[in-house]
């Protein structure tokens, strides 16, 4: 297990130095660069860049080096904990990451204990009591959960909850406390707020996994041992609990540790639709602008949060059922 | 529902000899004919794919055809009995610009009825695209009695939104699917290799995986937006995106298909069937595959609407599917502003077929799988 | 089909301008009276009873406004008053008393009622990018338009004067004016900037479009303390009009002056340490230090003449809610003397949607705002007034045409000949059904015409170059296609001569009222009448990116005429010429030769700067003829108010006009004086 898991560590880090490479190419592939968008909002305001001047303008965003030198510069600023300077805002990109980023992965755990504690009883209860009214109630749900768009979930709440009790329900804070320092009235009040996107971001995720909770468990339950066990006389639930459970849960944490990242990039257009101040809008305005390093930035730590969640799973994955025996 | 899998143990009400004759398929097809639930969703599913065969002769309108006149008309009821008489009509509507909130108000005519008819003659359309015709399931004789013959109402250009329905049903219910099969192909074979033989082949199809998953999505479909050629058809972007959608969503169920080998190959029907010299791919897809069907098809039932849905947030970045080109998540996409869910909350109900076709599927596929599960009726 | 009639309630620096519409029969006079004004102190004081008769056109008929509009006689304030909240500081001694601040002789920005201090203007905004929903709000410029956009008014400048046959502009600035940190605003900001910053080619690569004439960049000189002189190398008539463009609170040199004594800190002339403190800052150069500092969005400490100012933890563009506070600085006042602004502070929260801008609106936590407030969303806003408190007030804008159908006339391929015929496009237009597409997409709010200069503009050219080949004709479009385009595939589209199908790409992106959905009803028109045509797309950078390299065949953005001597000439240049204008630019070392009626036009539009008002006025005319005559571009529809002119206001704001000029070039919402706004309870 030991030498798994460092083995594993071991190519974490050429896979984030390729993943970097590709995230700096990706952002590089639309035609243009940051000065393109920059000049048509020049433009906007009336004025015009002949080529000479570009070239100075490039040359002032350090935009003038050729490509590979841009990122020799961003990953030796990486490596010193230094993401770079976002071109559109001339601030740090450590600055602009900082507060969203916590904010993330908050509204991200939130999602997923609200998902996990949801779908998992509710997966169970649905495959032992197969075919029953709740069972078909529970599917339901579970289908009109999945067929809608989260943003258009997130509209649709939103305008229902005004339009019946009167709440504008936008943003993870009310506008006292945006800006304020985190302090414990700061923390109350966001979890007063965090509750919308958060329903929001789990409606899908809870019935999706509670459609794989049920279909992993009926396979298990229909299995020879079961019975087998159940003749010994074990207690039903005990029955259930003890062994279908912890198969049945498998695939499931075959990709748990993809959950935060999967959630983000499913959080961004509904983080955009609700202005949620988390990575997300910021990811997509950096992409529209090619606002490299921190489009590049938020990009690498996407990345290395897919990388080390596929680790966890992996280890889960061999806890929880000794038959696995990874790298055999 | 317990009676229903208490008669499926009994053959079904031929001679008893016949199902000990019957080929495995015909089996299967007793025991899920059975199961009353799934043999309704049958139903409905051929129904879709009924609508997706002849979208043109069962619109009313031209789903393109738009006016100024008809902005967001809500969806005008058919009377089916008028008086006692079984015919169906529409009362007459006029459109009105509203002079103080400028938003177009339709009023209702209670004085004039159009009756609905059979079989009318409208715009143009190709039958499963070759018979050029104008034949249509209904309509109305006038052109009064077709501008308020909008069982769904207009969306934001006036355009008929039951018609538009149809003519989506045919897309996503098709070019829709293509993806769904490859990502399901695709997946379960990789993740069965992987799970299967472990060591190298795990840990470069795993590094793969890991390489696709950690490959961050949006930019990769900016960058497709740039770079797809201008001259592409609608259709044809939309089909390469699904593609593509599908050879990055393989790998979800392939990690799943893993987890389960890793566990399952050293079970003893596994360790038989290789003593037996069955080849490779036979174990993974008749022998191991089989005891975690379920998974699969819950897994398959998800991924149709995903694949819907990624549609629409993928016309939010400016891809995917769009005008003039029809599908539930064009038609999706178009309902997602405040102007509709507040005031034209008709636009949502492509939502509901969504939702509607997801649900009969997964219906079926249960029922799919009790019928072949031999081990199903032991409950 | 709606006149923009300009019924406003003119206030008292106005009533002169107005007096003298009234006897006047041409548009052309008005501009005349306009001219007065400048000799005239703008604090004179009338007493009138107006009749307003206003002059359209000469084409039109003539259609009379009354409008009585009492005001009242406004002594000069002599004494001056200040929000309770800067009192207390200044008696706490952390900033001086209010004489101290303001200058001896304030600029009197006229209130319609005597308000007072205190509240929040609540907004929204989209991001970095979107500088001007503050810089609009809270401008700071020597020079601003008028409520009406017919005159400007003095601002920071008191009174400004030509010699020279134009060639010389000097300005005269208000003795005592601050900046936000208390340091005086002296000729010596303009002398810094333009010596240190402008003419640093480093920190200016783009030299400043504004102080450029055909001979080059003009010079600033100071003559005292509170005298600035420009000097020109031709004739520059426009440059009070451009000047009072120069308002930007970013980039290097689109203002006429930077409060020198705080960033010579930053630059290497006065500082020699810069480059290590930049640095250290992480930034690339001194230069981009530099810059970094005098961009209030990264420095909000950096002084200034607005009336609101960051707070000092505001990051515009990344906060999550950005707030500007008054400054105590501010250098005018009312008639009754009080220190402007009423209003306390600004806020603005940092959305991503417009749906959630509707939804703010309706739940009644937006106090005024017209950016980002598109046409569609009037009809949900408007039955929600009550519920939101708030009222929608319509300012509409005099954009020729929102969208405007750009035919690349230097198009390589097959397709180029027919974009060249000018009877393929006189066709296309009238395949166009604009009043459909008005009613649908601008709510019937819009009108159907080319990309003709607004008719309440000066060099208006006349009805019959508005609304030339705009009737909704597809038989004629037809007959006219038969003759260019006869034979037709099996699907009914046109074949060009090499056999192949026309397909046109349409390259548009949304904004500003052009919703992909109208591009999509123009081309269901043009396939109407055989014309294959799809519509592609794209993102804004991208769409600019296509035009640059000559890769669309048919470009949409926004278009219209404007004054020729304002707008440069790439506006009009970019989309159907696009190989030229490289030309133009690269001073003839790439891209083609202009054809001879490009040539002219664009020789003409040079001229343009260089005349006295009358006759830049003429040429603007025979201008806009001559271009529309070529029909590079199609207009669909124009003078709607969907770019900024649909108006949430809060009940509680008082002092806001029913209607004002709304148009890029005055920074609208600037000509409703938001100064002058206030909060009852």
């Amino acid at each position: 297990m030991l030498t798994f898991v460092l083995r594993r560590l071991i190519t974490f880090v050429p896979m984030m130095f390729l993943m970097s490479v590709v995230a700096f190419a990706l952002i590089q592939a639309p035609p243009g660069d940051f000065l393109s968008d920059y000049v048509v909002q020049l433009q906007n305001q009336g004025e015009y860049a002949d080529p000479g001047e570009l070239e100075s303008l490039r040359k002032q965003y350090g935009l003038g080096q050729p490509i590979y030198v841009q990122y020799a510069k961003w990953v030796w600023g990486i490596l010193r904990w230094d993401f770079g300077r976002s071109l559109e805002m001339r601030v740090s990109v450590n600055d602009l990451i900082n507060e969203r980023l916590t904010l993330t992965i908050i509204l991200g755990l939130f999602t997923v204990v609200f998902t996990w504690t949801l779908a998992i009883p509710i997966g169970i209860f649905s495959a032992v009591r197969q075919y029953s009214w709740i069972d078909y109630m529970f599917t339901f749900f579970s289908y009109l959960g999945v067929g809608t768009p989260n943003f258009l979930l997130a509209l649709v709440i939103m305008w229902f909850v005004f339009a019946y009790f009167g709440l504008s329900i936008t943003g993870l804070f009310s506008p006292d406390y945006v800006e304020a320092p985190w302090s414990l009235g700061k923390i109350i009040d966001m979890l007063k707020h965090i509750w919308v996107p958060m329903l929001i971001l789990g409606t899908d995720g809870t019935a999706r996994l509670t459609r794989i909770m049920r279909a992993n468990l009926l396979d298990e339950l229909n299995k020879p041992y079961v019975e087998t066990a159940r003749a010994k006389g074990l207690p039903e639930w005990q029955l259930i609990m003890r062994y279908p459970v912890r198969i049945a849960i498998n695939p499931i944490v075959s990709t748990i540790g993809w959950t935060l990242p999967q959630l983000f990039s499913g959080s961004l257009i509904v983080a955009t639709v609700m202005s949620l101040p988390t990575l997300g809008p910021l990811l997509l305005r950096a992409l529209y602008t090619q606002d490299m390093f921190l489009a590049g930035s938020i990009i690498l730590i996407l990345t290395a949060l897919t990388l080390i969640g596929t680790l966890v799973s992996d280890i889960v994955l061999a806890l929880i059922d000794p038959r696995i025996r990874i790298g055999a | 529902m317990a009676s229903d899998r208490v008669a499926a143990q009994t053959p079904p009400a031929t001679s008893e000899e016949a199902a000990y004759l019957a080929s495995q398929w015909k089996l299967v097809w007793w025991r899920f004919r059975r199961h009353k639930l799934a043999m309704a969703s049958l139903a409905i599913v051929l129904c879709f794919y009924f609508v997706a065969a002849f979208p043109g002769f069962l619109s009313i309108h031209d789903p393109l055809d738009s006016s100024s006149s008809r902005v967001f008309m809500p969806p005008q009821r058919i009377h089916l009995f008028d008086g006692w008489l079984p015919r169906p009509f529409v009362y007459g509507v006029s459109g009105e610009r509203n002079p103080v909130t400028l938003a177009m108000e339709h009023v209702q005519d209670r004085e004039t009825k159009h009756y609905v008819q059979f079989f009318v003659r409208g715009h143009q359309y190709k039958l499963i695209g070759l018979i050029r015709t104008d034949i249509h399931l209904i309509g109305a004789a006038t052109p009064e009695g077709m501008h308020a013959l909008r069982p769904l109402g207009t969306d934001k250009l006036g355009r008929d939104v039951f018609s538009r329905l149809m003519y989506g049903t045919r897309i996503s219910m098709s070019i829709g699917l293509v993806g769904v099969a490859i990502s399901l192909f695709l997946g379960v074979l990789m993740g069965g290799l992987s799970g299967y033989h472990g060591g190298w082949t795990d840990s470069i199809i795993q590094r793969l995986i890991e390489f696709l998953r950690a490959m961050p999505t949006i930019p990769v479909w900016l960058a497709l937006g740039a770079a797809v050629p201008q001259d592409w058809s609608v259709i044809r972007v939309y089909f390469a995106i699904s593609v593509i959608i599908s050879l990055i969503g393989w790998t979800t169920l392939a990690r799943e298909v893993r987890g389960r080998f890793l566990a399952m190959r050293e079970e003893d029907f596994v360790t038989a069937a290789q003593l037996y010299g069955t080849s490779q791919l036979r174990v993974i897809f008749r022998h191991m595959l089989p005891s975690f069907m379920s998974h699969i098809i819950a897994t398959t039932t998800l991924a149709i609407p995903a694949i819907i849905i990624a549609e629409t947030a993928l016309s939010f970045l400016g891809l995917g599917l769009r005008q003039p080109a029809i599908s539930w998540g064009v038609l999706l996409f178009e309902a997602q502003n405040l102007q509709a869910v507040a005031n034209a909350p008709w636009l949502l109900v492509p939502g509901l077929s969504v939702i509607f076709a997801v649900l009969t599927l997964n219906f079926m596929g249960d029922g799919l799988r009790d019928a072949a599960d031999p081990y199903s009726v032991q409950r | 089909m709606r006149k923009q009639l300009w019924a406003i309630a003119l206030l008292t620096g106005l009533v002169l301008a107005l007096a003298g519409c009234a006897s006047s029969e041409t548009p052309e006079t008005i501009i005349k009276e306009v001219e007065v004004i400048r000799e005239v102190p703008v604090e004179t004081e009338v007493i009138k009873e107006v009749e307003v008769e206003k002059v359209v056109t000469k084409e039109v008929p003539v259609e009379v406004i009354k409008e009585i509009e009492v005001v009242k006689e406004i002594p000069a304030p002599k004494s001056f008053y200040e929000s309770p909240l800067l009192a207390q500081r200044a008696q706490a001694g952390q900033i001086p008393p209010i004489q101290d601040r303001i200058p001896t002789e304030p600029m009197v920005i006229p209130a319609a009622s005597q308000g007072t201090y205190g509240g929040t203007i609540r907004r929204v905004y989209f991001g970095p990018a979107d500088i001007w929903n503050f810089g609009r709000i809270s401008s700071e410029r020597l020079l601003r338009w008028s409520q009406d956009a017919s005159a400007l008014v003095p601002a920071l400048a008191k009174s400004w004067e030509a010699s020279n046959e134009g060639r010389t502009w000097t300005f005269h600035l208000r003795e005592g004016t601050r900046w936000s940190n208390g340091d005086p605003f002296t000729a010596d900001d303009f002398v810094f900037h333009y010596e240190d910053v402008i003419l640093d080619d480093e920190i200016a690569p783009i030299k400043p479009n504004r102080l450029k004439t055909v001979g080059g960049l003009g010079t600033v000189t100071k003559i005292d303390d509170y005298t600035v002189r420009y000097d020109f190398e031709d004739p520059y008539w426009v440059f009070p009009e451009n000047i009072a463009q120069m308002d930007q609170f970013n980039g290097c040199c689109n203002q006429p002056y930077a409060p020198s004594s705080y960033m010579k800190q930053f630059h290497i002339k006065y500082n020699p340490n810069v480059e290590a403190e930049a640095s250290a800052e992480g930034h690339e150069s001194w230069q981009a230090y530099y810059l970094a500092m005098f961009d209030i969005r990264v420095n909000p400490l950096r002084p200034m003449l607005k009336p609101w100012i960051p707070t000092e933890d505001s990051r515009y563009g990344s906060s999550q809610v950005f707030t500007a506070v008054r400054n105590p600085y501010f250098y005018a006042v009312d008639q009754y003397g009080n220190q402007l602004p009423y209003v306390d502070r600004l806020q603005y929260t940092l959305v991503q949607d417009n749906d959630i801008l509707q939804l703010k609106a309706i739940a009644g936590e937006i106090d005024f705002q017209g950016r980002h407030v598109n046409l569609s969303m009037f009809p949900l806003l408007k039955e929600n007034e009550a519920t939101g408190g708030y009222r929608m007030t319509i300012w509409p804008a005099n954009t020729g045409a929102e969208i405007g159908i750009h035919f690349n006339q230097q198009w390589t391929g097959a397709e180029g000949d027919y974009f060249r015929n000018k009877d393929f496009r006189i066709a296309l237009s009238h395949a166009i059904n604009r009043d459909e597409i008005n009613e649908i997409s601008y709510l019937g709010q819009g009108v159907a015409r080319q990309p003709a200069p607004a008719p309440s503009e000066p060099h208006y050219p006349g009805d019959q170059y508005a609304f030339e080949w705009t009737e909704y004709d597809p038989a004629k479009a037809n007959e006219i296609l038969d003759g260019i385009l006869p034979n037709k595939d099996a699907d009914g589209f046109r074949l060009m001569d090499n056999g192949e199908r026309l397909h046109i790409i349409m390259d548009t992106t949304p904004g500003e009222g052009r919703d992909t959905d109208t591009m999509e009803l123009i081309a269901a028109d043009w396939e109407a009448v055989g014309v294959k045509t799809k519509v592609n797309e794209v993102t804004r950078t991208l769409l600019s990116e296509r035009r640059e390299a000559g890769e669309h065949m048919v470009y949409i953005w926004g278009s219209g005429i404007g004054d020729p001597a304002l707008v440069p000439a790439p506006d009009w240049m970019g989309a159907p010429f696009p190989q030229t204008l490289l030309w133009y630019n690269s001073g003839g070392a790439q891209g083609i030769e202009p054809i001879p009626i490009v040539k002219e036009l664009t020789d003409m539009r040079a001229r343009t700067t260089q005349l006295p008002l009358e006759e830049r006025i003429e040429l603007g005319k025979e201008i806009a003829k001559k271009q529309l005559e070529q029909l590079w571009i199609i207009g669909v529809t124009g003078l709607s108010p969907s770019n900024q002119g649909v108006i949430i206001t809060s009940d509680r704001l008082r002092n806001v006009p029913e209607i004002a000029a709304n148009a890029w070039m005055f920074r609208t919402p600037s000509t409703g004086f938001p100064e002058q706004f206030w909060f009852s309870n």
